[in-house]
């Protein structure tokens, strides 16, 4: 419900979050429709933790 | 450990548990992705992409003593356990066709004597395996055995709703299960389908609900909408689907209920003021029956989504056809729609748009 679009580091195009799949429909987290501002945090944390490290990446 | 899935827009990347990521090709690579064939086409974008599921739906049992009035499956109380070895096999299905996440349910899925069996074999494929229950037939000892699910959802319909909405008074049964597994350090999901008799007529039904189990140790609460299959698709449903004034309500009820909330796909109609952009960002997904989501049934039969079989495209008719959040929307819920409005490619009769055309 923020006027600013959403902002997710540089590459990312969505994010889905959450492991709680229901089995009969398929659901969504809606926590950052409500404060996109901690988006950018939550997703770089999680992006952070899984690159491998830099020396890896050439 | 990462699991990915090349597009042509770059990947789908799950980097835990917890989070799954579209992201462009040059992320992808420091991903360690190879696009191979599929980079060297234009990419088609997020919208267009996703003609192979995310999540797949798997029903392990059809046997459940609880007898619900809204049983989506017609479960019964002599339904038959799919075996391991077949399920086994969907698995293997599963996994090679690139899905990240495998829902199991029934039935009620704790009445399967495999059930930890089958988690372990979901994981040994890379999945991340989730299971919904009503709570019956759960114990500590059982509890303890489901710690390789990521989540356990228990059912809870409403603390005096549910034997009204139900037929059947679990809520007691629930809150036991959502206890026990809290205290053998399951990760617990609590699935809550949104009625009139939850709602009441100020939405207190639903706050008081999502207080008490998170006091219990629930870590996220998912809303579903009542839909009409199975059981529930008779006369009953017009009393107990949400009427416009509680479809008014959700936006300051969902704000009241952040963080820690999902919403099922056939609720994004029903989410008028959301933004397209913000909807895609956020990987909500509507309508992706036979696309990001599809479904095992105990037979072992492949189906678009857990209620419905056969064709699930989406409305062409206005007000979804220039509608602006029809690219995740794509609708609304075809279960609706069919037992509503007689016709499952109508736009979806309950979406305030569609109600206000
Ligand atoms: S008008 Fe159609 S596409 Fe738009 S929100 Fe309603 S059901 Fe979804
Ligand atoms: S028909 Fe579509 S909206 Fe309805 S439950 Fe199935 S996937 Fe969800």
């Amino acid at each position: 419900m923020d006027d600013e679009q959403p902002q997710l580091p540089e590459g990312v195009l969505a994010v889905r979050a959450g492991p709680g799949a229901n089995c009969s429909s398929i659901g969504s987290v809606i926590d950052l429709l409500f404060g996109t501002a901690v988006l950018a945090s939550v997703v770089y944390a999680a992006i952070a933790a899984a690159l491998p490290d830099p020396e890896d990446k050439k | 450990m990462i699991r990915a899935r090349a597009e042509t827009f770059g990947a789908w990347v799950r980097v835990d548990d917890r989070t799954l990521l579209a992201v462009d090709r040059t992320l992808a690579r420091r991903f360690g992705v190879d696009g191979g064939a599929r980079w060297s086409e234009p990419s088609r974008g997020l919208v267009d992409q996703t003609e192979r599921p995310l999540e797949v739906h798997v029903a392990v049992t059809s046997r459940c003593p609880a007898g619900c009035d809204g049983c989506y499956l017609d479960a019964r109380a002599d339904g038959q356990h799919r075996p391991f070895e077949a399920i086994a096999a969907t698995l293997d299905e599963v996994a090679a066709g690139g899905a990240f996440t495998v829902a199991f349910g029934g039935g009620e899925p704790m009445l399967h004597p495999e059930l930890p069996r089958i988690a372990r074999q979901a994981r040994a494929l890379g999945l991340t395996p989730v299971v919904t229950t009503s709570g019956i037939g759960l114990n500590a000892e059982r509890a303890r055995a489901l710690s390789d699910f990521a989540q356990v959802n228990v059912s809870h319909d409403g603390i005096d709703a549910y034997a009204e909405v139900r037929g059947f008074d679990g809520a007691g049964v629930a809150e036991r299960a959502i206890a026990l597994l809290v205290a053998e350090g399951v990760g617990v999901g609590v699935n809550v389908v949104l009625t009139r008799q939850l709602l009441g007529d100020d939405g207190r039904g639903l706050l008081e609900l999502a207080a008490r189990v998170r006091a219990l140790g629930a870590r996220e609460i998912q809303l579903l909408r009542y839909k009409p299959a199975g059981r529930a698709a008779s006369l009953e449903y017009l009393m107990r689907r949400l009427t416009p004034a509680q479809i008014a309500l959700l936006p300051s009820l969902l704000e009241q209920l952040v963080p820690g909330v999902r919403i099922d796909c056939a609720l994004v109609p029903l989410l008028s003021f959301a933004r397209v952009d913000e909807l895609l960002a956020l990987g909500v997904m509507g309508c992706e029956a036979g696309r990001g989501l599809s479904a095992v049934d105990v037979e072992g039969q492949s189906k678009p989504c857990s209620f419905m079989a056969g064709d699930t495209r989406p409305p062409v008719a206005e007000p979804c056809a220039s509608c602006p959040v029809r690219a995740v929307c794509r609708g609304g819920c075809r279960v609706v729609s069919e037992h509503v409005a007689g016709d499952r490619f109508a736009p979806d009769p309950e979406c305030p748009r569609v109600r206000a055309s």
